[in-house]
């Protein structure tokens, strides 16, 4: 059987469920908006509590460390990553924690992979990310290749508790929002950078001044600068990396 | 943010920025304080055009300096911008940079304006308020100014996650003919208490859990390569000295860059032993996570590392007739030993060969390079070197791989 499902975590651990107690999964997929539905395609429609029975059952028998891996693998940007999590959880299963070992099984080793893959990208975000204070809430901007949100926010929610902040992700048109101890993911496609105020600009040059006098010219080394920050982040990013 | 402010910033940027260490690791914080939090691996959050990571915001509380050490910028004798950071600007500059994550907290460092004493007391004032005042609870390195009362120097240690105080000079004879008003004694005096302090809390941590943290990031150090004629191997004496006797959590090497005229200094041509830094810091590495002493690393009969070959493999090449090592026997000490073997693989092969012996193909998906183990081991007795063990061969194999381009060192700072 074909499952289609709404592209969600817990979508795809109601697919999970089906593939145990109804019927085995040959593939899962996100459902298109208009497409035909075949016959031996089925529509999977995402009930938190069959995704959070799934979900604590995985973590009584796997425990927290392979939870977490699953988790990551499924927000990593590669096509087919639904069938890899699902081959990754049945070898689990099957073979109880210690099956994490063998990372010389290709399906272990794929979502070991797209785990490590998504944390390194994650990461790196913590450090990448710029916000701009617009009228006293702090809005960041990024386009990640993993969706990252849910795994960034924590972090930020934790050290800037006292702030409202916004972390947009372009690429998805959806933000995580924070606010007064909480937050929430929710559709966003706005950008607020266009409304910083002159002092906002001028402790933005501030910074900027300092990124460029902080280098030592006698130890030029772009292509390593190049190395940890890519093009590809660099419009996101407060300084402006002049080339020579 | 004011004209003036901007203004300080980039000349106190400017003289701190030849002291190498930037890293915001080693404490991990959450929930405390009213902004901010640190995270045990660090992060970095730009890199700036030489390369190096820019994670703390790292300048000099003040530039103006009553000594007149050979190597450094902001000697007095120069002539160069000189500013001074008031407490509150610096205080309130380090928050909004940090709201904005541009960093992940302060590198407070500075030079002696008018006396020690006094200027301890302004980074100690400039660290209150930040803790006390904004409630920050971001990652700050303070520098320890040599001459400071003790008092001062534990106000410090409970105010910021680590202290340093730079030895530059790893001989008496060099910081005498460099920095003639540095008395090694008033160096080493602070690291001692750090050291000490540091135990003891420690100790006190295993009794009481709300004893107060003194520097959870521990102490760390700078030397200078390549300012006066010391070889690789005093270098690396020393560094281990300083590791034992003072518990330090890092020793930074930072490769000398003439920027001051002298006649005790290479001249101003003279570009800076990036390879030797380079060295230094992968025999560091050896030391602290690899189980090699600086013995081994290099002696008085090998005073300078191999510029070609990197110290561990070129440790394996002097040491050839304990290679091949099989891979499912040899202990984890041994595995460490083998070029292209990592902590972290080396212990992915010991648990993964209690289940099954491990595969030569299964070695690369544990994460060795096996570009340059496959010379050094054996596996299940298979020996896929290609290649008779004689040092001399092994480095033709890898010279002739290094063409190829396939072998491309980042060098780390
Ligand atoms: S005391 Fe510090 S700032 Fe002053 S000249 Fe010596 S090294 Fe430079």
């Amino acid at each position: 059987m074909f499952y289609l499902y709404d592209g969600t975590f817990d979508g795809f651990l109601c697919c999970v469920y089906a593939h145990y107690y109804q019927e085995r999964a040959d593939g899962i997929r996100i459902k298109g908006g208009e497409q035909m539905q075949l016959f031996y395609e089925k529509v999977i429609s995402t009930d938190y509590t069959i995704s959070h029975r799934v979900f604590d059952g995985l973590k009584g028998r796997l425990g927290q460390e392979i939870c977490e891996k699953i988790f990551r693998a499924f927000l990593s940007d590669l096509p087919g990553k639904e069938m890899m999590t699902l081959n990754y959880i049945i070898l689990c299963l099957k073979g109880g924690r210690g099956m994490d070992v063998y990372r010389t099984h290709p399906d272990i080793l794929a979502v070991q992979k797209a785990s490590e893959c998504v944390a390194r990208e994650a990461h790196r975000f913590l450090g990448w990310l710029r916000f701009s204070d617009i009228q006293g809430v702090l809005y960041a901007a990024y386009e990640p290749e993993a969706d990252l949100t849910g795994l960034i926010m924590p972090h930020f929610a934790d050290r800037l508790r006292h702030e409202r902040f916004i972390l947009h992700d372009r690429r998805r048109k959806k933000a995580g929002v924070y606010a007064k101890g909480y937050w929430e993911e929710r559709p966003f496609d706005r950008d607020l950078r266009m409304y910083r105020s002159a002092g906002e600009i001028m402790t933005e040059e501030a910074w900027q001044a300092y990124f460029d006098h902080i280098a030592i010219p006698e130890r030029e080394n772009r292509k390593l600068q190049q190395h940890f920050m890519p093009f590809k982040i660099r419009k996101n990013l407060t300084e402006k990396i002049t080339c020579p | 943010m004011r004209e003036e402010t901007m203004r300080k910033l980039e000349v106190l940027a400017d003289s701190a920025k030849y002291d190498v260490s930037c890293a915001s690791s080693g404490v991990e914080r959450h929930g405390t304080g009213r902004i901010g939090s640190a995270s045990l691996g660090g992060i970095c959050h730009a890199w700036s055009s030489d390369g190096r990571c820019i994670s703390l915001l790292k300048v000099l509380h003040t530039n103006r300096c009553i000594f007149d050490c050979a190597y450094c910028v902001n000697r007095r004798s120069n002539d160069i911008p000189r500013a001074s950071f008031t407490s509150e600007e610096l205080a309130e500059l380090t928050v909004e940079f940090y709201r904005r994550n541009y960093i992940e907290g302060l590198f407070l460092s500075s030079a002696v304006e008018n006396d020690p004493q006094e200027t301890m007391e302004k980074i100690v004032r400039t660290l209150c308020l930040l803790r006390k005042t904004y409630g920050f609870a971001g990652y700050i390195h303070a520098k320890l100014i040599p001459g400071a009362d003790p008092i001062l120097v534990r106000q410090a240690g409970l105010l910021a996650d680590r202290v340093s105080i730079n030895i530059e000079l790893p001989s008496q004879a060099g910081l005498a003919a460099l920095a003639p008003q540095k008395k090694p004694a008033l160096l080493l005096a602070p690291m001692r208490q750090v050291h000490r302090e540091i135990s003891g809390y420690l100790e006190d941590k295993s009794h009481f859990r709300h004893a107060p943290a003194f520097a959870p990031g521990g102490q760390s150090t700078q030397m200078i390569v390549g300012a006066m004629a010391d070889t690789d191997y005093q270098l690396l004496q020393a560094s281990a000295k300083l590791y034992r006797a003072f518990g330090m959590r890092r020793v930074y090497y930072s490769a000398y860059i003439p920027i001051n005229q002298d006649s005790r200094l290479p001249a101003l041509n003279v570009p800076p032993p990036k390879q030797r830094e380079h060295r230094l810091y992968q025999a560091d590495w050896l030391m602290r996570f690899y189980e090699f002493e600086a013995d081994e690393i290099l002696d008085r009969s090998q005073p300078f590392f191999d510029l070609e070959f990197d110290p561990k493999i070129d440790w394996a090449f002097r040491h050839i007739e304990l290679f091949p090592l099989e891979v499912n026997r040899a202990s984890l000490h041994e595995l460490l030993r083998v070029p292209g073997i990592g902590p972290t693989s080396a212990k992915r092969i010991v648990r993964q060969r209690r289940l099954a012996p491990v595969s030569y193909e299964g070695l690369s998906r544990m994460g060795v390079v096996m570009k340059r183990a496959r010379y050094f081991l054996t596996c299940g007795g298979r020996f896929c070197g290609d290649v008779s063990m004689y040092p001399e061969n092994i480095k033709n194999k890898l010279r002739r791989q290094d063409q190829r381009g396939q072998y491309q060192q980042l060098s780390l700072f």
